[in-house]
């Protein structure tokens, strides 16, 4: 397969910090779970972890191959091409879920008379050029970017310090753990297992060896960006700010005096957002190619676009059906997915695995 | 190739067509600095909008302000906003909104009805300072004009703001509002706007803009006046400074003025034998500022007096305040329920329906220390005997 | 009109590999030195005919006297001195036949080169077309009658331009000499600088009708042989007439004719070539410009100058900030104005919103068309003024300063603030002029965007730029780097400028 594109483990640390952080920066993880939202948001993360761990020793059962040709060796090609069309059709819906989300975002926060599929089209069209461009520009790309992201973040909480109280972090519990775990399988699913994606990425970094600190790495510099986000938004809101606003990071800048950051917030989210977005279009584009066998990704950019964009715009009617799903269907849909095909998965290629070496020692 | 080729037309029909949407110029808005909500008699809601003049902004010797008042009624406010449009010659900006006035009127009648907009809309500006109005309507205090400021509603947010060294007001944002307003177990404390004298004044300095308004819910209920303001102050620990004038030991007609320098305060709440006892901790450091009489108080044994003297007098306050709390308002408008329901969530659960009725039967302790820093620049007055 | 949209489209696909057979080489017919004198200086007449330069004069070698000769030269390009006393002297007045052998008349002409001529550059050359091209070159050839080989002095004479100081590349601290129009004074300058024979100069003659000399200059051994190899394939598929500049060569082994960033550096200062080349950058030097061109070029640079490694470190570094700084105004400022009078009027602060409403009340442009139109009139008296004498640019920038500026405002046609930002604008474009042509586009284009969707917009512009930019690649190197791909051993010396030692160390 044509895996001559190469990127660095730091390209790789910083695509998956990108995605991580995605669009959750302007949400708050597990926000269900009012005031104990940063312990579902811990549990989550740990969970975060494990899951990650799955994928990567899967990864490293079949170094060199993407999901797709995973799928083809361990469920052989006709199960293995249909599951691997669900997944792509899996990266296609986390894609459009973003662009929505983004799109919603700008034009509920400063833009409220622009069309929707203005926004749309116009965010999609950059992300297309980015896709079409390759992996290797995608990861420049966040390189340049990405880091200032994260650099905006600290400077949004230290803003906001003298604005935080502790107290409001109180009553530790209130509800009892099920809604506290509720919201951390939310977190789990979103935005971590989400990083079920990047078994289409993993073949293309360059030192194989070092993926697994830079995926440790990643998951704990945007974890603990993330986390920072949710202790400061819980305590410069408190629990029903949280639980009333749509994007309540936004409205914890709204604290910060003489300073209005509105767009600047959107900007960030952008590139954020945009490099999950473009890694759910990357995933989805090879995926297509990789199953139809042809070389080159390229072609399938501009259909795949196009059907990224319609699909943001028809797949919820309003903001509330949106949030509604993302809360409450989401997780549960992203189960087979994130959780139990890679188990599975991971399963068969170790029975596999005992088979062939059991066969080799007789 | 034509692919390229339609993108290009896409893209320019954008860049022709798009100018509308949210494409503003400064000189097509009109620029709101106040709005003042007001009820009417057939419970419409009347809006009253200050805006700028902004040709009257940058010349000299202009006469009078460079605003203009425009009112309009509506079932809502925001579709008073929206007919105020018709009135107004341009469209009505709110994202540099100044000041926002709630009438007595609504206030008394219930102020979600105006908070509701104001927090769902992306523009407003949300760190306008809030005041209600006393004895006056808001219109009222909007067509007050300034002779210091080219725009009244800075001078009277100037005014509220400066009570920050006099501690009879309460500095506070629209974000203050909403979160004071939407939390369980704490109700919300404003500033007000009064007028001097019985007639309305013609300038804004004929207002006055000491002491508070106090909410139940979404309804007004009372008024503290600047020393129960200074109590309130006190428990919820917002004193910026402020001067506390103490008698002369003996001599009770000689005043000792003593500034605030720095407070601390603490709430709590404890349960003993089912009951809940609501403390109040308060730490004070100070200078004196002051006195009428020429006798030396700075040695150490009058010091020991003064810092006395102000402890019963900050008791004093705040004494005063949880009388008005428990017993003339029977609303706790500290955030003690808020408190309980963060220290103690099941019980708060119970009784959160009536907690303020409760809270009216709750013993209080109040802790006050207080200090004396710094005697000023001289050691002892003049003409000292 | 889609045929001619693809037509464009296809130009655009060009890759620098195909860009160069436009026009075939015409293939020179080698043409023999005729033995008979008559006929080859008729056949002179004829190639140089209408051609008033060339100046034969017939004379008599005592040492041979049978043998008629003539010496031709075109005038202007020979020094003239030197061929009388090394020449013509040596040739007419002695007589060495003595101490000669056997003399036939083949071998006249290299018992003239071997024992007669003094001057050092002398040789021989066998055809008619070589004749003519030594000539061009400006050198002084023999002809002897029955010889079938011409003799070439080249000691060519011309009047050049001295040694000055580059106009556009000043500097403070630091050599002031720059390039001049003489390549060999130019290789002459680095070798200066470098005594070293790892230093290396390859000559190429490119050009059909110019015969431009070109010189690859490199050090061997820094340099990546993969890339001189690239510059020196690239070089050599160029196939135009004339080469009058190195902006020619330029274009021609661009990776991106279409990109809009300069992939290529230029420079006047022996310095900075030298510094580039010990960076493992190879220089293009060209015949008639003391504009020398560096590969690869990376979009850093043009936060580097050469000052910048003669003063300390921490000086350097605080000025390269700088630089990004007046980078990153000069591109958005204008964008940012109009994004903000236009869409996010709350970031401004209160007061500051205040004095902007009150100097825009007047204006009936909106912010858009008052932003182009001052960039606009603000780029004519810019490129007015290169173009004008320098006499006269003096009443250009009176006339761009007062009657525009003041004149301007003064109709409320555009508010003072904008002249603060067109002004603010074009100073920090001259902070890095390498780019301003650049970002002349690119304020424009988020200029237009900032008008669709206010800071969106500009944002989005900026990705789409550094998605651009990340796309091209000079001689194979990413643009960016070290940015991105990120290497963080070499960002000491972008935006920080570490101390020399540091850097010099890991040269080594």
């Amino acid at each position: 397969m044509g895996k001559q594109v190469q990127i660095s483990a730091y390209q790789f640390t910083v695509l998956l910090m990108g995605f991580i952080v995605g669009s959750t920066g302007i949400i708050i993880p597990g926000s269900r779970a009012g005031q104990d939202a940063w312990l579902a948001y811990i549990l989550g993360w740990l969970g975060g972890f494990l899951l990650f761990s799955i994928y990567l020793s899967l990864y490293q059962r079949h170094p060199g191959k993407t999901l797709v040709e995973i799928h083809q060796v361990l469920l052989g090609k006709w199960l293995g091409n249909a599951v691997s069309i669900l997944y792509i059709w899996y990266f296609l819906h986390l894609g459009t879920l973003v662009l929505r989300n983004f799109v919603e975002y700008t034009i509920t926060i400063s833009l409220p008379e622009t069309p929707l599929w203005f926004m749309a089209i116009f965010s999609a069209v950059i992300v297309a050029y980015s896709v079409k461009s390759g992996l290797e520009v995608t990861s420049r790309t966040a390189e340049l970017l990405v880091p200032l992201t994260f650099v905006f973040n600290l400077g949004i909480t230290l803003l906001l310090s003298p604005y935080m109280e502790y107290k409001n972090l109180l009553p530790f519990l209130e509800h009892g753990m099920p809604p506290v775990l509720e919201a951390s399988l939310s977190v789990l699913t979103f935005p971590f297992g989400e990083a079920v994606i990047f078994l289409m990425i993993f073949p293309y970094v360059n030192q194989g060896k070092a993926l697994k600190k830079s995926f440790v790495t990643a998951f704990l510099l945007a974890g603990v960006l993330l986390l920072s986000a949710t202790f400061r938004d819980i305590m410069v809101l408190g629990e029903t700010g949280i639980e009333r606003t749509i994007f309540p990071p936004h409205l914890s800048t709204k604290r910060i005096p003489f300073l209005n950051l509105d767009p600047f917030i959107g900007v960030m989210f952008y590139v954020t957002g945009g490099t999950k977005m473009c890694i759910c279009y990357l995933a989805a584009t090879m995926g297509i190619a990789q199953l139809t066998k042809s070389k080159d990704h390229r072609v399938f950019v501009y259909p795949i676009g196009v059907l990224l964009v319609g699909l943001s715009l028809w797949i919820y009617p309003n903001i509330a059906e949106m949030l509604r799903w993302a809360i409450e269907v989401w997780p549960y849909y992203s189960i087979p997915f994130q959780i139990i095909i890679p188990i599975v998965l991971l399963i068969i290629s170790m029975v596999q695995g005992n088979r062939k070496t059991s066969k080799n020692s007789s | 190739m034509k692919k390229v080729f339609l993108l290009m037309m896409v893209v320019l029909q954008i860049v022709t067509f798009s100018g509308c949407w949210n494409r503003r110029e400064v000189n097509d808005l009109v620029i709101a600095l106040a709005f003042g909500i007001d009820m009417t008699e057939d419970k419409d809601i009347q809006l009253t909008v200050q805006a700028v003049v902004p040709r009257k902004l940058g010349q000299d010797g202009s006469e009078g302000n460079a605003t203009v008042t425009y009112t309009e009624t509506g079932s809502t406010l925001f579709e008073a906003l929206r007919k105020l449009n018709t009135v107004s010659s341009q469209k009505i900006y709110i994202g540099h909104i100044q000041l926002i006035v709630f009438g007595e009127s609504i206030a008394r009648e219930g102020i979600q009805k105006a908070i509701d907009f104001l927090e769902r809309d992306h523009e407003f500006r949300r760190q306008a300072v809030p005041v209600v109005t006393k004895n006056m309507s808001a219109k009222e205090l909007l067509e007050i004009e300034s002779i210091y400021e080219a725009l009244p509603a800075v001078h009277i947010v100037n005014m509220l703001g400066n009570n920050d060294a006099v501690g009879f007001s309460r500095d506070m944002t629209l974000l203050d509002v909403f979160e004071e307003f939407n939390s369980t177990g704490n109700n919300l404390v404003t500033g007000i706007v009064t007028k001097r004298g019985p007639e309305l004044p013609q300038y804004v300095k004929g207002l006055r803009t000491q002491g508070t308004a106090v909410f139940d819910g979404e309804h007004l209920v009372g008024f503290l006046n600047p020393y129960e303001t200074r109590g309130y102050l006190w428990v919820v620990g917002e004193i910026g400074s402020g001067i506390l004038v103490i008698p002369h030991e003996g001599l009770p007609a000689e005043l000792i003025s003593l500034e605030i320098i720095r407070t601390q305060s603490k709430m709590d709440v404890e349960i003993i034998d089912d009951q809940i006892i609501l403390k109040v901790d308060i730490k004070e450091e100070g200078n004196i500022g002051g006195q009428r009489s020429p006798h030396d108080k700075t040695d150490a044994a009058e010091i020991s007096y003064l810092e006395r003297k102000k402890e019963e007098l900050i008791t004093h306050e705040v004494t005063e305040v949880f009388d008005i709390a428990q017993n003339q308002l029977k609303v706790d408008f500290f955030g003690f329920g808020e408190l309980l329901h963060k220290k103690h969530p099941q019980l708060w659960k119970e009784i959160q329906e009536d907690w303020n009725d409760i809270f009216a039967e709750c013993p209080v302790e109040i802790k006050v220390e207080t200090k004396i820093r710094g005697t000023g620049q001289i050691l002892s007055p003049s003409l000292d005997e | 009109m889609f045929r001619k949209i693809t037509g464009i489209m296809k130009y655009l696909k060009y890759s620098p590999a195909n860009r160069h057979s436009l026009t075939p080489i015409p293939k020179d017919v080698e043409e023999k030195l005729g033995l008979d004198i008559e006929t080859t200086k008729k056949r002179l007449d004829e190639i140089f005919h209408h051609n008033e330069g060339l100046i034969i004069r017939p004379f008599k070698i005592r040492t041979f006297p049978r043998n008629r000769s003539f010496i031709c030269y075109i005038e202007g390009l020979v020094d003239t001195d030197a061929m009388e006393l090394n020449v013509l002297k040596p040739l007419m007045n002695q007589d060495i036949s003595p101490f000669l052998g056997i003399k036939t008349s083949k071998t006249i002409t290299s018992v003239l080169v071997e024992e007669m001529i003094t001057s050092v550059n002398t040789f021989l050359v066998g055809s008619l077309n070589q004749v003519v091209d030594e000539l061009l070159k400006g050198g002084t050839v023999i002809i002897v009658d029955e010889s079938p080989s011409a003799v070439v002095i080249s000691a060519t004479h011309w009047e050049t331009r001295g040694v000055t100081e580059p106009s556009a590349e000043t500097v403070i601290r630091g050599p002031r000499e720059g390039f001049n129009e003489d390549i060999t004074t130019n290789i002459t300058l680095i070798r200066r600088k470098v005594k070293s024979p790892k230093l290396k100069f390859e000559c190429i003659t490119r050009g059909i009708y110019s015969k431009t000399n070109l010189a690859i200059c490199y050090i061997d051994g820094i340099a990546s042989p993969k890339i001189v190899e690239e510059v020196k394939s690239r070089i050599e598929k160029i196939n135009i007439d004339v080469v009058l500049e190195s902006g020619y060569i330029e274009e021609f082994i661009d990776d991106q004719p279409f990109s809009t960033f300069p992939t290529v550096g230029t420079t006047e200062k022996p310095d900075v070539v030298v510094g580039k080349i010990f960076e493992g950058r190879v220089a293009i030097l060209c015949d008639g410009t003391p504009f020398v061109l560096t590969v690869p070029h990376l979009a850093v640079e043009h936060l580097q100058t050469s000052e910048d490694y003669y003063i300390k470190w921490p000086f350097a570094t605080t000025l390269r900030i700088f630089r990004l700084l007046a980078l990153v105004l000069t591109a958005t400022l204008p964008a940012v104005y109009v994004g903000v009078q236009t869409f996010h009027h709350e970031i401004i602060p209160f007061k500051l919103f205040l004095s902007i409403v009150s100097s825009r009340e007047p204006i009936p442009l909106s912010s858009l068309t008052e932003a182009l139109l001052m960039i606009v009139i603000f780029k004519l008296i810019n490129e007015a003024g290169i173009r004008m004498p320098k006499a006269v640019g003096q009443a250009i920038s009176i006339v761009g300063a007062i009657v525009l500026g003041q004149g301007v405002v003064e109709a409320g046609i555009a508010s003072p603030l904008m002249i603060i930002i067109v002004a603010l604008t074009a100073i920090t474009s001259f902070v890095v002029p390498g780019l301003q042509n650049s970002i002349f586009l690119i304020r424009i284009l988020l200029l237009l965007l900032a008008s669709i969707v206010g800071f969106y917009g500009i944002a989005f512009g900026l990705i789409f730029i550094f998605v651009y930019m990340c796309n091209l690649r000079s001689f194979g190197v990413p643009y960016l780097s070290p940015f991105a791909p990120t290497s963080v051993e070499d960002l000491e010396d972008t935006l920080i400028r570490a101390p020399l030692w540091t850097l010099l160390i890991k040269r080594r």
